[in-house]
């Protein structure tokens, strides 16, 4: 190895251990006494490298074990075998010792103090993370500026919208300035506004002071805008691992239009589509898929192959739309593709 | 050692801060502790009114008032929410916003009950003991002896130090078992009775009495108490705060063998 690596994920895996339960009372009674235990392999095998500052897009569909990871990478889990290693650290041996170095932003779980005003919060993480007064200024102007803060620094916590804890939250994850930064869906619930901002933070803190960061996300854009490389996770195991560019070459031009449908037969609709490859231009089976259900037509294909103009005349003029919609390919459809 | 308060005063703080956002939901809980301390005066009134002799086990009817007012205020003083927070942090799943910071757990949940501890103290005990202390004096001539409140203090930072473990231990019962409140609750009702809270515990037949001594939670209210009144002979004061400062360690250690099982048990809940 000639580079060192920031964070090494050498075969990891964690099994979880649930017990059955039985149903009903004569089956909660016997699983007191006897119990079913069921093993879930949340993570198989995984092995990674990421060098220092580099920004990593760790993708999957819900379940595929993308937080379970990170927990092990924060010191908070334990896996079962194989292990994990963030700077000089093995989190789970040393949580304390890697804790100082790494900030953690949960998308859905705020790391603030629910009841204290944003402004008290910071100052309780300086104190926390040891922050040096004059460092703990310039960050606190810094944020100011990219996140504004001063918007809402008097507010509880509890009082803040989403997107302002949103903020509020990844400024606190930056405070000590980590090395490493773990975003588990930080753009998750915001409108497109919030989003632009928090990926400008996130970039410029990359840039401003090498800081690697790894994120987890369903949005495309936050990968295509952020993402030096993604690695992409389904239920549990390594699927890819490489540049966004074979990803963007192979699905980057992949649309989907999703049309509202008024029918009162939907045999005849089915009929009716599948006449839609063979009448319109470019349409091959390969690259134009759709699925009708419950009076929504989804319709997925090629950007370069297929007119978008085609497939929105064959359906206008065939069926009674109500609305549609034309949307990028989602991270979802993608991981199905492999 | 500065350092250390540095990192974790902060939690004490912000627990206090805190404090201020639910202090009506506070006051009527105090309202309704005060509420059965009024009964319980009331009971104790007709047990020794109705009594051939003026005094029962060893106290007066005025003796057993202070008992009350006492054993009331001490369970309230060191009062404190870490098993309820334990649960909720395992529960919400938000043990991992705490484990994602450098700090200890067991500190931090520490800091947590100190200020709990001074929430308690500056709204209720010292109010109440002072309230308590001028009635007293006003109609009984009584003045505190300054040994006896000493050895109170000493005491019930022993009595504080054991409740902090015994909460932290059922708080961490929340990682072996998802629902907790009903065990939670259940050692409230069992904390009661055998700290001494409710009746002295010398009101106990002898045997039950040779057994409850030496349990972690005669050390939680009763000791402080007794000591408070000057009850103790020499020999008893120095057996009972001995039988505290050994649980302080026993569950000093206890919890540290705990918390090793429950980190490799966690599965963090909600993702």
């Amino acid at each position: 190895m000639n580079e060192k690596n920031m964070i090494e994920v050498h075969n990891l895996t964690k099994t979880f251990t649930a017990y059955k339960k039985g149903k009903g009372l004569a089956g909660t009674l016997k699983s007191l006494f006897k119990r079913e235990a069921i093993h879930i392999e949340a993570v198989k095998d995984i092995s990674f490298d990421i060098k220092p500052g580099e920004i990593i897009g760790y993708i999957g569909a819900n379940g595929a074990g993308k937080s379970t990871t990170i927990k092990m990478m924060t010191g908070i889990l334990n896996p079962t075998s194989g292990y994990v290693k963030v700077g000089d650290y093995i989190p789970y041996e040393k949580r304390q010792e890697n804790a100082k170095h790494i900030g953690v932003v949960f998308g859905q779980k705020t790391q603030l103090w629910w009841d204290l005003p944003v402004g008290e919060t910071f100052a309780i993480l300086k104190e926390i993370y040891q922050v040096p007064d004059d460092f703990y200024a310039s960050q606190m102007a810094y944020f100011d500026e990219i996140f504004e803060l001063s918007e809402f620094m008097g507010q509880t916590v509890r009082t803040l919208s989403l997107g302002q804890r949103m903020r509020a939250d990844l400024a606190a994850s930056m405070l000590h300035n980590p090395k490493v930064l773990f975003l588990d869906e930080p753009t998750i619930g915001l409108d497109v506004m919030v989003k632009e901002r928090i990926r400008k933070a996130i970039k410029d803190m990359n840039q401003r002071y090498g800081t690697t960061i790894l994120l987890t996300t369903h949005d495309m854009s936050d990968i295509e805008e952020l993402c030096h490389r993604i690695i992409i996770i389904d239920k549990g195991k390594l699927l890819y691992d490489g540049g966004i560019d074979t990803i963007r070459k192979e699905f980057g031009y992949e649309r989907k239009i999703v049309f509202d449908l008024r029918y009162d037969d939907a045999t005849l609709v089915e009929q009716t589509l599948e006449t839609l490859i063979p009448s319109v231009d470019g349409c091959q089976p390969d690259n134009t898929t759709y699925q009708l259900s419950e009076g929504q037509l989804t319709v997925n294909f090629n950007r370069n192959q297929v007119g978008v103009s085609g497939i929105m005349n064959f359906v206008l003029s065939h069926f009674n739309v109500l609305d549609f919609s034309v949307q990028d390919m989602d991270i979802e459809a993608i991981v199905k593709r492999f | 050692m500065k350092k250390l308060l540095r990192t974790y005063l902060p939690f004490t703080k912000a627990v206090m801060q805190g404090f201020m956002a639910y202090r009506m939901n506070f006051y009527v809980y105090i309202l309704g502790e005060l509420f059965q301390t009024v009964v319980l005066i009331y009971i104790w009134f007709a047990i020794f009114s109705s009594a051939t002799s003026e005094v029962i086990q060893g106290f007066t009817f005025k003796q057993m008032v202070g008992y009350v007012v006492m054993s009331t205020l001490t369970s309230m003083l060191i009062g404190n929410e870490v098993h309820w927070d334990i649960s909720q942090d395992v529960k919400s799943g938000r043990i991992a916003t705490n484990l994602i910071k450098p700090v200890n757990y067991q500190l931090l949940k520490f800091f947590n009950c100190i200020g709990n501890i001074g929430i308690n103290l500056t709204f209720l005990f010292l109010p109440l003991w002072g309230g308590y202390t001028i009635f007293d004096f006003i109609s009984n001539g009584v003045i505190p002896n300054i040994t006896n409140g000493l050895l109170y203090l000493v005491s019930v930072s022993l009595s504080a130090l054991i409740l902090f473990y015994i909460n932290y231990l059922f708080g961490l019962a929340a990682f072996f078992i998802e629902y907790v409140f009903g065990f939670i609750f259940a050692k409230e009702a069992i904390l009661k009775l055998l700290s001494g809270q409710l009746i002295p515990l010398t009101f106990f037949p002898k045997g039950l009495f040779n057994v409850f001594k030496f349990l972690p939670f005669a050390g939680l209210v009763y000791t402080p108490t007794m000591i408070y009144l000057g009850k103790f002979s020499e020999e008893d004061l120095l057996f009972n705060l001995g039988v505290q400062a050994v649980w302080v360690l026993l569950l000093m250690a206890l919890t540290q063998l705990v918390w090793r099982k429950a980190i490799k048990r966690l599965t963090i809940l909600g993702g």
